[in-house]
């Protein structure tokens, strides 16, 4: 029996772990390369508003002990329900991608000398298919076991950034027109699925009064740390910043004892790496407890298989096509984040006065 | 007694090793090569030769051994169009694939000044394995010649070097050193200036003295140099019959648009590393009460400011630094010397003295058109609302201050 209960506790270090862990590779240099110093605004702008719909589902929450999938049966009538939530695990599969891609280009690039061969990357999938199988417990678990690896090796890397970095390359501030900033926004839109992870959340856990801020702060913690990693990469690089990719690892490797005992902080970064997988799989396990809803079967080992092969089929059609997969992401993903992480629990309130209000009271 | 759910141990033991296997892939513990097909450039030289780049890189080649010497330097040169191109001529020469993960020192050589060298060191900004951790430095002549070099101790040249340019002699305040990504920064600056050390071969005498300056050059058996400081080293022989040269890093090549556009004294170095620098312990000689004193400096903390006041820029170098007095070329009385204190008027020679060279560093950066003390960056910070009123005008006609406050450590 795959048990999908959650407590609080535990959406609260999704909210936050997870949802800065899988940002800190690439977001940063992106961010960079589109608003300049001012990098940091469009992830406390995407955050901000993230976070508003992670509160609305969380206030959803407050007035119903009912998942998303019942409120739409309630609503809407089963086979909506089905076809609403096999969507929602397309787009968990996709939303993995881009995450995946980068994965595999830091891991080609930052702990391997010379260009791998692909293959050196596949091991993550036997993680990832034995993650998946498992439902939003495990989930759970696994944030929680994450926190702590999260909290020291995310602080020793930017603590060692802090120590060799100058502030004052983030000002002026804001002097970018309002069209760069904006397109900033748009370009880190897509990463922000937080809202559409709520939803799926929502009736698997116990609601109790104040839980709504304690969920919200959480998610705007978790972006006020990439918003804080983003300002120490730059103050590290400044106009460099552009140029060098994963900004997690490289923040630290000026850090002056570093030249001596060489790069122990690749110690941190492999630390930082066991979240940042777990962040990544978080997407397959969505992915799978949706195909588990949306066909009635707890079949999780056999939907996990079924995810992993298409992402692994897109990794090697995908493969040197970095590019490519990032204007995917801004692109395509931007939409579809639109309408999962931010349309639907919007309509999650509709829903629930359409439908589920009535029967519940009934 | 509680029972052991033998299913869920299974799981876990799985999860376990599914994690340790990736994190064996992950860190390439599956990729381990042989050390003798191995080759780690710990330093290279770069030299402008027949419209191409020559790249002399310095090659650490491990042995296996179980005793002692168990590594061998090696120089390989390669040639070609771009960086890039030159390094893969290595690889074809030597069989070895060129790792520069580990260079951690890049010397351009003289011939390189006189294009943008932001040209020829882009290949370092693009690479994926690359960092930009290298000390980088231009010297006089051939930076191949000078890499090739023996070193009086039996070290490496690029091992010498680094000596000479450590984090150690950087607060000492004697040299200039700067890292790829710091001139990087400088230069993509509004200030678009950056500077690095300038390395000089000095020959001299078999007696002793000082014959001034040469190229460096290579070749024939070691020999030592005579004269020794924080910012010089090594001992080179100049394949001269009796004379020996050292390193001097003591100067400061500053560079206009990735352009040299000229190279500082000794002085001027000095004053940049005062106020650039995070220098912890320096001597200042200065006259004062008709004697010649040399002031030690702790707690040194030098600085720019860049203000806009009554419509004009303005700017302010401060330096601030507690003092004591090292040495005097007179007899002093044994009880003022135990007490410590410094003499006011030995405090304004030193200050004077400070100021002089902070005035002569402004005025030679200014005739150079290179603004290495970043004025433009400063005032595009701090004052950006004027930032395109006085972006062209403000390392010439900006009114230059200087704020110079030493106290006596006893």
């Amino acid at each position: 029996m795959i048990k999908n209960n959650l407590s609080v506790r535990q959406i609260c270090i999704i909210m936050c772990v997870f949802n800065a862990a899988i940002k800190l590779m690439l977001y940063p240099t992106t961010m960079a390369a589109a608003c300049g110093n001012s990098l940091w605004l469009p992830v406390i702008a995407d955050t901000a508003v993230q976070t508003a719909f992670v509160w609305a589902v969380c206030m959803l929450c407050s007035k119903t002990d009912k998942t998303f999938f019942r409120l739409l049966q309630d609503a809407f009538g089963s086979v909506v329900a089905r076809i609403i939530y096999a969507a929602f695990a397309l787009y968990f599969a996709l939303s993995a991608v881009v995450p995946m891609t980068e994965q595999q280009a830091m891991v080609h690039e930052v702990f391997y000398d010379t260009i791998p061969s692909l293959l050196v990357f596949l091991p993550f999938f036997f993680f990832a298919i034995y993650a998946g199988s498992k439902g939003l417990t495990n989930a759970g678990r696994t944030a929680e076991v994450c926190l702590p690896i999260f909290v020291v090796t995310a602080a020793t890397l930017v603590i060692m950034g802090m120590l060799e970095c100058e502030f004052s390359a983030l000002l002026p501030f804001v002097t970018q027109p309002p069209a760069q900033l904006f397109g900033g926004c748009a370009r880190g839109f897509f990463r922000f699925n937080e809202g559409a992870l709520m939803l799926m959340f929502m009736g698997n856990f116990k609601y109790k009064r104040g839980d709504a801020l304690k969920i919200s702060l959480s998610c705007a913690l978790g972006g006020l740390i990439v918003a804080l990693v983003c300002a120490v990469f730059y103050a590290v690089y400044s106009d460099l910043a552009v140029v060098q990719y994963f900004a997690i690892t490289k923040i630290s490797i000026f850090f002056s004892a570093i030249s001596l005992i060489g790069r122990t902080d690749l110690l941190a970064v492999y630390a930082l790496d066991i979240a940042m997988l777990f962040a990544i799989v978080l997407n397959i396990q969505m992915a799978a407890y949706c195909l588990y809803k949306a066909t009635g079967r707890q079949w999780h080992p056999a939907f996990s298989l079924a995810v992993n092969a298409v992402l692994i089929a897109l990794t090697f059609i995908f493969n040197n096509k970095f590019a490519l997969v990032q204007n995917l992401g801004t692109s395509v993903m931007g939409w579809a984040g639109l309408v999962f992480a931010y349309a639907m629990p919007a309509l999650a309130w509709i829903v629930y006065a359409a439908g589920g209000k009535r029967r519940e009271k009934n | 007694m509680k029972k052991i759910n033998l299913k869920r141990v299974a799981s876990i033991i799985y999860a376990v090793v599914i994690i340790a296997m990736s994190f064996l892939f992950f860190t390439n513990d599956f990729g381990l090569v042989d050390i003798r097909k191995t080759a780690v450039i710990i330093g290279a030289g770069i030299d402008l030769k027949d419209g191409g780049v020559s790249v002399t890189a310095q090659v650490a080649i491990p042995q296996p051994s179980e005793n002692g010497e168990n590594t061998q330097y090696i120089e390989v040169e390669g040639e070609g169009v771009t960086v890039a191109d030159a390094l893969n001529e290595i690889n074809k020469k030597t069989g070895f694939y060129p790792k520069l993960v580990f260079c951690k020192l890049l010397i351009l050589g003289e011939s390189c000044g006189g294009g943008d060298i932001f040209e020829i060191l882009d290949y370092f900004y693009r690479d994926d394995y690359t960092q930009l951790t290298p000390v980088i430095a231009m010297c006089k002549g051939s930076a191949g010649q000078l890499l090739a070099s023996k070193m009086r101790f039996g070290n490496t040249a690029t091992v010498s070097i680094e000596r000479l340019l450590s984090d150690e002699a950087k607060k000492s305040g004697n040299v200039s050193t700067v890292n790829l990504k710091i001139i990087g920064i400088q230069d993509y600056s509004p200030s678009k200036s950056c500077y690095m050390p300038y390395i000089r071969a000095q020959s001299q005498s078999a007696e002793g003295g000082s014959s001034g300056d040469s190229q460096g050059s290579t070749g024939g058996e070691n020999s030592s140099g005579g004269q020794s400081g924080s910012s010089s080293g090594g001992g080179q022989n100049g394949g001269q019959q009796g004379g020996t040269q050292e390193f001097l890093c003591d100067r400061t090549a500053i560079f206009r648009d990735g352009t040299l556009a000229g190279v500082l004294t000794e002085e001027e170095t000095f004053a940049l590393n005062l106020i650039k620098n995070n220098v912890r312990h320096v001597f200042v000689p200065c006259e004062a009460d008709g004697a010649t004193y040399t002031l030690g400096m702790r707690n040194c903390n030098g600085g720019v400011r860049v203000t806009v006041e009554n419509g004009a820029p303005k700017v302010r170098i401060s330096f601030s630094a507690v003092v004591q007095v090292s040495d005097v070329d007179r007899t002093e009385d044994p009880q003022s010397v135990s007490e410590g204190v410094v003499p006011q008027a030995v405090l304004n020679g030193g200050a004077a003295a400070i100021e002089q060279r902070f005035s002569d560093l402004v005025s030679a950066l200014r005739a150079a058109e290179c603004d290495a003390l970043e004025f433009r960056t400063l005032l595009h910070r701090f004052n950006y609302k004027y930032f395109d009123e006085f972006r062209d005008t403000i390392l010439r006609d900006a009114e230059v201050s200087f704020d110079i406050n030493l106290r006596s450590a006893g």
